[in-house]
């Protein structure tokens, strides 16, 4: 059976259709929830409501995309119906994760420890759980950017329009991000301790 | 003396640089900044592994088997739902 069968079983308020919705498509959108949101509760109750909503407004997919893309758009808004809700860590937060430069603009602060590849750092058992929980860190403006970009795929445009931002913003929190993730991964992941102007201790550590 | 990119503006231009936004010529300024600058060099190799480790740090094959929506979950969503229309 293929999606479009599934999609009129739906519509004619089969009940087995339903389940079996949640059997085939449930682990990705349920994995979806899960990357946007900090908690487990959190992912489930927007899971479960994302199912819902699908339930009662099948009549709405109209076939011109992929079913798990429609899907998924439901998964990702109700995820970030929440997120708004909730309270966030402070913008001021990325502040501070960003890179100095001196009064000539150069840039300071960034060790000459060579860099391992991706590959070598992932060899680590605990390099995805640290990374993951250095995500979690961000403040939610910046994070659900990243996890859109960076982890789901959306394009610029797709975000920017899900975000009701404009695109340059959703390019610049982006960039943000990244560049406070790859602070928060110094000490741990990338095994380099901050390097703080003359006149400063070192902070965290390279051990 | 030509307009030389500093530090400060390689990291605003860095996302357009790496999306293939600039233009040929400030990409060569670009380009030229980084033969000169090593911090820069490094900072562009950290940040690029960053954006690899945040795409995998997902991909773990334990977790795809956690991913399996949980038989209770399943139950309560169907119940919501044919309460909801009968």
């Amino acid at each position: 059976m293929d999606d479009s069968q599934l999609v009129a079983r739906l519509r004619d308020k089969d009940d087995d259709a339903f389940v079996d919705l949640l059997r085939r498509h449930g682990p990705k959108l349920l994995a979806v929830a899960r990357r946007l949101m900090r908690s487990e509760d959190d992912a489930r109750d927007c899971f479960q409501e994302s199912m819902l909503t699908v339930s009662s407004r099948i009549a709405d997919f109209r076939g011109d995309s992929a079913l798990s893309t429609w899907l998924h758009r439901i998964v990702v808004n109700t995820c970030l119906q929440k997120l708004r809700k909730a309270s966030t860590r402070s913008e001021a937060f990325i502040d501070d994760l960003m890179p100095s430069f001196d009064d000539r603009d150069c840039r300071i602060g960034e060790s000459s420890v060579p860099v391992p590849t991706p590959q070598v750092l992932l060899e680590q058992a605990e390099t995805r759980r640290i990374v993951r929980a250095a995500i979690d860190d961000l403040p939610d403006a910046f994070r659900t950017v990243l996890v859109l970009r960076d982890i789901e795929g959306l394009s610029a445009a797709e975000v920017a329009e899900l975000l009701e931002i404009e695109r340059n913003l959703v390019n610049v929190r982006l960039h943000r991000a990244r560049a406070a993730l790859k602070k928060l991964l110094e000490p741990t992941v990338f095994g380099v301790g901050e390097v703080m102007p003359e006149g400063a201790a070192a902070k965290g550590g390279s051990k | 003396m030509g307009p030389m990119l500093t530090c400060r503006d390689v990291e605003h231009f860095l996302l357009d640089y790496l999306e293939g936004r600039l233009g040929l010529a400030k990409r060569a300024l670009f380009k030229a900044h980084l033969l000169m600058c090593d911090e820069c060099v490094r900072y562009i190799e950290r940040y690029e592994a960053t954006i690899a480790l945040g795409k995998a740090a997902f991909d773990d094959p334990d977790r795809d088997a956690a991913d399996e929506v949980p038989e209770d979950l399943i139950d309560a969503i169907v119940d919501v739902q044919r309460s909801a229309d009968p």
